[in-house]
């Protein structure tokens, strides 16, 4: 059942989960609460999801070939072990089901304009589905493969969309008044970052990853920072702190704004954008939905994986329907981040000062 | 068994995706190419122009011709309103993706045209590009003018001014730029200027806006000092007299080479020092005559005042006349004192506001022909 992956498929799915839905509102929130020292912000929780990710690999190394449920287990018994993976289950479901159903609403607010929502989140849990019963190695390639894609195209677009901006509109860049601002920020910025909890339910192996994972992790995570940081800055250069913070939508709302002539029929960039950012969404809820399913499939040891799956697809098609509006949705979403503080912040740190109390760490020295 | 099902699936599925069903062809929608936003009365008027798209007959039915445009117009209370007039008129769906350019009536920009660029703004079809003007004519009066430069008044007011602004010959805020400009208090935006001159559709000037109502018209002759403190790398044309010969006038083009904008706040005054690198190139003289280093000095002294007028002219016209920040200059400093732009009333600021203009130029060629020749 557990199934080992190689250092490069990991970062993938780090990217993979991490990137995804949480962009296109990036430049909003970010601009929000810092106006246009966002990229401090951005920096700072970069530098803080560096720590709890390596905090989390480092678990996983330490307890070779073993996955949350097994060293969760050994080192804090069985009934709290329960109470962390429901906990996880919970968390990973309502990210699953509410970043389907919001994905979709964005879908059919700005191309579909007509397609009843039901049959975009159907179509969405179908091809998901078809991606999580092929399980972990496949969706990892899945990951890597549309990872490269997905990061090259961001760029690009990126980078074009910063031409038509302005320098002065992210000035000014740094204002040492607002310090406490800005760190108070980076604790609230971190949530675009939450994601790396996945690593739990991958096993590391010793000899196959080597130390060389932590470097991976890492390196992912500043990676994906720096993807942020390009990405609200050229936003808010061409739309400027007062106009970007009333969309929502505010990666598309830039892109659409930007006409770039000498790229004839691409002109407009909003469509490729808008395919890049459905593949970052698709390969964040393969990993979510691989995740909860792998979950329960530790909870309940004889459940059989492709009905536990179907068992999900559908219950999560039917929840996935039932906030009533885009702003309820939103709420659940907030919530769910508040609650990837246990995930990511508290629960491994439980289990960190438990694996040195008891020494585990030393053995393997 | 399971791969003929599978394949039998995959054949449903390019069935469903390409959404055929309901499709409508490109000659039953309204295309909309332009729209014209004026008040009549207590009454919002909407006009346009829709594209005429016919299939050829006897030819490939599937091709479709744009064969000039329909004129179209409708009243009423508000917005909406209109829209539900409007729909009543026509056989097919509108679309505005097409729609290349907004046109303001005077009367319409006076009252101002906020709720217009919101409506623009979250209407998902219509393009963020577009590009918005103010007309001297009512709109509904500037569709019906005969004219064979373009298949539309839309499309032709769109290229003049398109055509202007690549020439660097005009500055006017872009639809992005005017969605975060209205959010900045005593701040005013400029929008393209057209009308009629001897019967032709022609761009007049600049249309100052302020709190998105029209409070005046820049012509287009007295643009030159914005455009030499506001457009990227602006490339000007300036003709000059000579200092002994004042018959002679020498024709040079001038770019801006650099433009530095810092700003202060002194004695509880705002501050504002704008440097300009401008190079002159002599294009030709009136009569050729030579051209001692003397002259040359002369000629740059000369554009130099020429540039700095010009500038300060449309300054002190923006604090008397306008009263508002045309120049954009809140945004630079904000920029360099965030701290002091908060506490501040930028309106009451930018009125007592001082501009220092320090323009530096140098004619770096006289072109391919030597006026210095010795003759023999």
């Amino acid at each position: 059942m557990n199934q080992s992956l190689s250092n490069k498929e990991i970062a993938f799915i780090l990217f993979g989960f991490i990137v995804g839905y949480g962009l296109m509102g990036l430049p909003k929130s970010t601009a929000e609460k810092a106006g246009s020292g966002a990229w401090f912000v951005l920096l700072l929780s970069t530098l803080l999801a560096v720590i709890f990710t390596y905090i989390i690999v480092y678990l996983g190394y330490i307890h070779e070939n073993k996955t949350i449920y097994e060293y969760s287990e050994m080192l804090v018994g069985k009934f709290l072990t329960s109470i962390f993976i429901t906990i996880y289950i919970v968390e990973f479901f309502a990210f699953f089901t509410m970043i389907v159903r919001g994905s979709c609403e964005i879908i059919r607010l700005t191309i579909l304009l007509k397609t009843p929502l039901w049959a975009l989140c159907l179509t969405f849990f179908l091809v998901v589905y078809f991606a999580i019963v092929k399980k972990l190695k496949v969706i990892a390639r899945l990951c890597e493969l549309y990872g490269i894609i997905i990061s090259i195209v961001y760029f690009i677009i990126l980078f074009l969309v910063s031409t038509q901006g302005k320098l002065l509109n992210i000035r000014p860049l740094f204002e040492s008044e607002n310090i406490v601002t800005y760190l108070k920020s980076s604790l609230l910025t971190i949530l675009p970052f939450m994601g790396m909890e996945v690593i739990t339910i991958i096993p590391l192996s010793r000899k196959k990853n080597g130390k060389k994972v932590f470097k991976y992790a890492t390196f992912m995570i500043l990676f994906i920072g720096f993807l942020y940081i390009i990405a609200v800055e050229s936003s808010i250069s061409v739309m400027g702190v007062e106009s970007i913070v009333h969309f929502k939508d505010s990666l598309l709302a830039t892109v659409r704004r930007v006409d770039i002539r000498w790229l004839q029929f691409l002109r407009r960039l909003d469509g490729v954008l808008l395919i890049v950012w459905i593949m970052s969404v698709y390969c964040t809820v393969a990993v979510v939905g691989y995740g909860i399913v792998f979950l329960i499939m530790k909870l309940f040891k004889n459940a059989n994986f492709n009905v536990v799956t179907f068992i999900l697809i559908v219950l999560s098609f039917i929840v996935s329907l039932l906030p009533q509006t885009f702003d309820q949705l939103e709420q659940i979403l907030t919530y769910t981040s508040y609650m990837g503080v246990l995930t990511v912040v508290i629960i491994p740190v439980i289990l960190l000062i438990v694996t040195k109390v008891k020494k585990y760490d030393e053995k393997v020295k | 068994m399971m791969k003929k099902l599978s394949k039998l699936l995959i054949l449903c599925i390019l069935l469903i995706l390409p959404g055929c069903w309901d499709y409508r062809d490109i000659n039953e929608r309204s295309i909309v190419l332009s729209v014209g936003v004026d008040t009549l009365g207590d009454q919002v008027e909407f006009t346009g122009e829709i594209a005429k798209l016919r299939s050829r007959a006897g030819e490939d039915m599937n091709q479709n011709l744009a064969e000039g445009t329909y004129y179209m117009e409708a009243y009423g209370k508000d917005f909406e309103e209109v829209r539900i007039h409007y729909d009543a008129t026509f056989p097919y769906p509108i679309f505005l993706g097409a729609t290349q350019s907004v046109i303001f009536g005077e009367n319409f920009a006076k009252q101002g045209i906020e709720p217009y660029l919101n409506r623009i703004n979250k209407f998902y079809d219509y393009r963020k590009t577009l590009i918005t003007i103010v007309s001297q004519v009512p709109p509904r009066e500037l569709y019906k003018i005969n004219q064979e430069k373009e298949t539309s008044v839309g499309l032709l007011v769109e290229k003049i001014v398109d055509n202007l602004k690549r020439n660097k010959m005009t500055v006017y805020s872009s639809f992005d730029e005017l969605l975060s400009l209205i959010q900045l208090d005593g701040v005013g935006y400029l929008l393209p200027y057209v009308g009629l001159k001897n019967d032709d559709i022609a761009y007049l000037g600049l249309a100052v806006m302020k709190d998105s109502k029209l409070v005046s018209i820049i012509d287009y002759e007295e643009t030159d000092g914005l455009i030499y403190a506001l457009a990227e790398k602006p490339v000007l044309t300036e003709s000059l007299f000579s200092s002994e010969d004042k018959e002679n006038k020498a024709s040079l083009r001038t770019a801006v080479k650099r433009r530095r904008v810092k700003t202060e706040y002194r004695d509880e005054k705002v501050v504002f020092n704008m440097d300009l690198l401008v190079n002159g190139e002599l294009r030709y003289q009136y009569f050729l005559r030579p051209i001692p280093e003397e002259e040359e000095k002369y000629l740059e002294n000369l554009i130099c005042q020429k540039i700095k007028k010009d500038i300060t002219n449309i300054f002190e016209r923006s604090q008397k006349e306008f009263k508002c920040d045309i120049f954009q200059f809140a945004k630079h400093f904000r920029a360099e004192h965030p701290e002091i732009y908060r506490k501040l009333n930028w309106e009451e600021a930018y009125m007592t506001a001082e501009l220092n203009v320090n323009v530096e130029a140098e004619i770096i060629n006289l072109g391919l022909t030597d006026p210095n020749v010795d003759k023999k």
